[in-house]
């Protein structure tokens, strides 16, 4: 699965936790930053989502702190686990 | 501990007026404190939460909130947008009445990602769907609410396993199943009430390692808080807590 796809995955789950339209939440996460900034608290819930369904297992450590800061980083971070698993 | 609940009007409660305010909510929240001769006042150990509800029209919200607020306001869509201006706005006219002015002077402090800060008073606020509630103390604090609909999620299992400390895991596993919704969800407010009263983030501990399971954790004491049936909060307090006052924030701008 190639980054994009991880992305529009954690974008969808986003929206569906915060139960609303994922593309008019890409537009105000967006108009926040290129980097789509968001709560932690709110990617922490989307990123285990997101994890479940790629079949991996998040458990969010302090050093992952940076992962949980915007919707980019949350996808760098997810996308990277699932190479790691993958090459395993 | 003494805890209080109010769902009376405003400063009313705390007898700080004459204004009918009991009988006429079409009040101004600013007006009448600023035309007292008492402001609401924090002791040692008090921590006042208010509860405000995220309905009505924002408009008179906006008119009061500063240029970063309404930077941040431009950047929500439809309920979202909202919410922010009555969340905003109602913690202008509340802090006006501990501050002594009207709302749009508040000094209030709201970049991205920050907490909003004001100088004089230590504060926290949370929101979930249409409750906010906003914690003012004298020491630092800590707020988190969350509604119950977020309970039943489809990915509790894996949730609890990323969030929950050793222990906490295991009174979630030996927890019926029923009730291990709430059971999550009372445990993540009460983790991030706790971090935002150290001004913590994940990157200081990861949530997996901080065990809230109980009335204290090292410097920081927790309560949870009953705020209605559709929502879960719980508060956090680098002092000693006396007393928790509840009071519900009745819109009086419009």
């Amino acid at each position: 699965m190639g980054r994009a796809e991880v992305r529009s995955m954690v974008i969808a789950v986003l929206a569906a936790k915060k139960r609303c339209d994922p593309r008019e939440l890409e537009a105000e996460l967006r108009a926040a930053g290129p980097e789509c900034p968001c709560d932690s608290q709110w990617l922490v819930k989307a990123g285990v989502g997101a994890a479940r369904k790629l079949g991996l297992r998040l458990r969010p450590r302090a050093a992952d702190a940076w992962a949980f800061k915007s919707v980019e980083a949350l996808t760098t971070h997810l996308h990277r686990l699932l190479e790691q698993r993958d090459a395993a | 501990m003494a805890r209080t609940q109010s769902t009376r009007p405003r400063w009313s409660a705390a007898g700080t007026t004459e204004l009918n305010a009991a009988a006429d909510p079409k009040y101004y929240l600013c007006e009448m404190v600023i035309n007292s001769s008492k402001l609401p006042t924090l002791n040692p150990g008090d921590v006042h939460v208010w509860q405000i509800p995220l309905a009505g029209d924002p408009t008179p919200h906006i008119a009061v909130l500063s240029p970063a607020e309404l930077t941040r306001l431009e950047r929500h869509r439809g309920v979202r947008r909202d919410r922010f201006a009555i969340s905003h706005g109602a913690t202008r006219q509340v802090l006006g009445g501990y501050l002594g002015c009207p709302p749009r002077d508040v000094p209030l402090a709201c970049e991205y990602g920050q907490p909003p800060a004001v100088p004089t008073l230590q504060l926290s606020l949370s929101h979930a769907d249409q409750l906010a509630v906003l914690a003012i103390a004298p020491a630092p604090v800590g707020i988190d609410v969350e509604s119950n609909a977020h309970a039943d999620d489809e990915d509790l299992e894996h949730l609890a396993d990323a969030t929950l400390a050793p222990s906490e895991l295991r009174a979630f596993a030996a927890t019926a199943p029923e009730q291990r919704p709430a059971m999550w969800l009372r445990s993540w407010v009460r983790k991030e009430a706790a971090m935002k009263a150290r001004g913590h983030g994940l990157g200081d501990q990861a949530l997996c390692e901080l065990d809230v399971s109980g009335p204290r954790l090292r410097e920081l004491e927790l309560v949870d808080l009953h705020v209605g049936p559709d929502h879960v909060a719980a508060l956090a307090s680098m002092q000693p807590i006396a007393r928790v006052q509840i009071e519900e924030w009745v819109d009086g701008s419009s």
